[in-house]
């Protein structure tokens, strides 16, 4: 914690080795948690590069009170809301009900590059409503706590518990069905 | 709970991975906002001096941006300590713009929680209106806008935006309430004035923030007409300048929350004055505007501009009067002493027609009118030759040729006198 705090404490000086400790320390769960929650490896990739922009000029205004995954976590979360709310806005078909939309035609700068788990995973989490996804992949992607994800979701730590354990059975029974259906073919 | 081993098993098997060459790309952005966002901090502090490195372009950035720098100095008439609040208002009064920061926390009284805490910058203009920004801080300290409301004097009206929610709402008063309305905002000469008119004591000499400053506070429950509950009311006051530093609001509504606002950072500028001589007058920016653009430059260079974009400042000093360079060398050299409004007006009207040209031909651009400019191979003496179209309909075109006469002409007519120009 100590050490997270002057890695802080030196990024908010303007250090560059800082910032790349930061990048590297949390781009891939980022990535990782972004692409679980949207199923779209293009937007996941939009999301996490401008959660890191955003905190790239935060220096200013970042504390050195409270833990940087949280912080870019919740930035994250927000960033995923937004997008997930301008889609429906724009969007008469609901997301969840909405066709796996990831990327099949990957550019040489493509930034993820998906093992073939992570794309059955997420879209398997489409199935589960969005407030239950969320849960779920704070708590198994990033182990925070429920505490944590119940002041993300500004609900009490008893529905963070619920949505967890809702999440999680529908989840192993989808992907049992899943796991079945690949074995008969 | 059952236990999720598994689930958890199954997202650590689900990696991803990065490419080399894309992550090393987001991460130069990253860098790139980092120092952009440090070198912006550092001009903010620097607010009071504008360094001007390069004469033509900063002058062709006032030309074209139109509306400049301000450079301002806080001269602060010193007094002797011995304040009356009276004395503070006057001065209050006498300043036409300020800026100031707001921060305020709400406490919980029956959980000893922090409800909420925000904090806004204010932008007050006398003759213009209010503008107020707030945000909320969120637990990790990241800021989130909460609302940004705008105060219009003239149109007697307020403008709440909500960003989170992609709403506002605009109030429109009447004279009356309107003026009762100015009372009940965030402006400092009126919690001045409440304060004034409140049963209030001194609380003698003291420092704040190196600078020495006289304290005055009001308990009194008439304070903002009663509508704060309990309240403790600080203001502290420069005994030079008599303007206010620090303003501290504590209030409690019943035995329910407590609320401690501070009003800070003022930022009272007292000698701004005008660039000019005269307000600015955009450049109409349409055919005419384009063609006095292009025969001043084609009077002064004997050319047309290659292109029609900001390069053509690059000619500026073939554009105007030698001695007008000169003239605005003050801003140039130091970047301390401006030149006198006359001269600025001087330049801004001589280069008039190059921002006219300019905009005309960007509006044209922005509103997809299909424009092409020719000037890389057209002179002043290629009177058939196009130099400049843009679409007028479906079934017509409007053209400058390089003599500067115009005709609308036909596509077709259009497409053979192109076909006639020399290859770019």
């Amino acid at each position: 914690m100590i050490e997270e705090k002057k890695l802080i404490f030196r990024f908010k000086k303007g250090n560059r080795e800082a910032l790349r400790r930061i990048y590297d320390k949390f781009k891939v769960d980022l990535l990782k948690l972004a692409m679980v929650l949207t199923n779209d490896v293009n937007a996941a990739e939009d999301i996490v590069h401008d959660v890191f922009l955003r905190f790239s000029q935060s220096a200013k205004r970042i504390k050195l009170t409270g833990s940087l995954k949280n912080y870019l976590v919740t930035s994250l979360i927000n960033q995923v809301r937004n997008i997930r709310r301008d889609r429906a806005r724009h969007n008469p078909m609901h997301l969840d009900k909405a066709d796996s939309v990831v990327s099949s035609g990957r550019g040489p700068l493509q930034w993820a590059v998906l093992s073939e788990q992570i794309t059955q995973l997420s879209q398997a989490l489409q199935d589960l409503p969005y407030e239950q996804r969320e849960v779920i992949c704070c708590r198994m992607e990033m182990d925070m706590t429920f505490g944590q994800i119940a002041a993300l979701q500004q609900v009490s730590q008893d529905t963070v518990k619920g949505r967890y354990r809702y999440g999680l059975t529908k989840l192993r029974s989808l992907l049992n069905s899943k796991g079945k259906n690949a074995t008969r073919r | 709970m059952q236990p999720a081993d598994d689930i958890r098993n199954v997202f650590k098997q689900a990696e991803l991975g990065v490419n080399e060459q894309a992550d090393e790309q987001v991460f130069e952005e990253m860098l790139q906002a980092q120092q952009e966002s440090l070198r912006s901090r550092q001009a903010a502090q620097n607010k009071w001096r504008i360094i001007m490195k390069n004469p033509i372009t900063k002058m062709s950035a006032a030309a074209v941006v139109i509306v400049g720098c301000f450079l301002g100095y806080l001269l602060l008439q010193g007094t002797d300590s011995g304040i009356a609040l009276g004395d503070v208002l006057d001065q209050m009064n006498r300043i036409k713009a300020y800026m100031y920061q707001i921060n305020s926390t709400t406490t919980d009284l029956q959980t000893g929680q922090l409800k909420r805490e925000t904090q806004g910058t204010c932008l007050i203009s006398a003759d213009y209106g209010i503008r107020q920004s707030t945000e909320t801080v969120d637990p990790n300290g990241s800021n989130i806008p909460l609302w940004e409301n705008y105060t219009l004097l003239h149109e007697k009206t307020t403008i709440t935006v909500f960003h989170d929610k992609k709403q506002y709402m605009q109030v429109e008063f009447n004279e009356d309430i309107f003026d009762e309305k100015k009372k009940g905002a965030s402006d400092p000469r009126y919690m001045v004035q409440q304060l004034m008119d409140c049963n209030h004591i001194s609380l003698g000499q003291s420092t704040l923030e190196g600078i020495k400053v006289e304290g005055f506070q009001t308990t009194d429950p008439k304070y903002h007409w009663g509508m704060l509950g309990s309240l403790d009311v600080k203001l502290w006051v420069d005994v030079q300048t008599k303007l206010p530093v620090r303003l501290e609001i504590a209030s409690q509504y019943k035995d329910r929350s407590k609320r401690h606002m501070v009003v800070q950072d003022f930022n009272i500028p007292q000698d701004y004055t005008s660039m000019t001589s005269e307000p600015i007058t955009m450049p109409a920016m349409d055919e005419q505007s384009a063609i006095n653009g292009l025969r001043l430059f084609s009077e002064k260079t004997g050319t047309y501009p290659e292109e029609l974009s900001m390069k053509i400042m690059e000619h500026m000093k073939d554009l105007i009067d030698p001695n007008m360079i000169k003239e605005m060398r003050p801003i140039t050299k130091n970047g301390k002493n401006m030149p006198n409004p006359e001269v600025m007006q001087k330049y801004l009207d001589a280069v008039k027609p190059i921002t006219g040209l300019i905009g005309f031909h960007a509006r044209l651009v922005h509103e997809g009118k299909d424009p092409s400019y020719y000037g890389k191979v057209v002179t002043p003496d290629g009177t058939d030759q196009v130099l400049m179209r843009w679409k007028v309909s479906d079934i017509e075109y409007r053209v400058i040729f390089g003599d500067l006469h115009t005709e609308t002409v036909s596509p077709e007519v259009l497409a053979e006198l192109e076909k006639t120009l020399p290859k770019q």
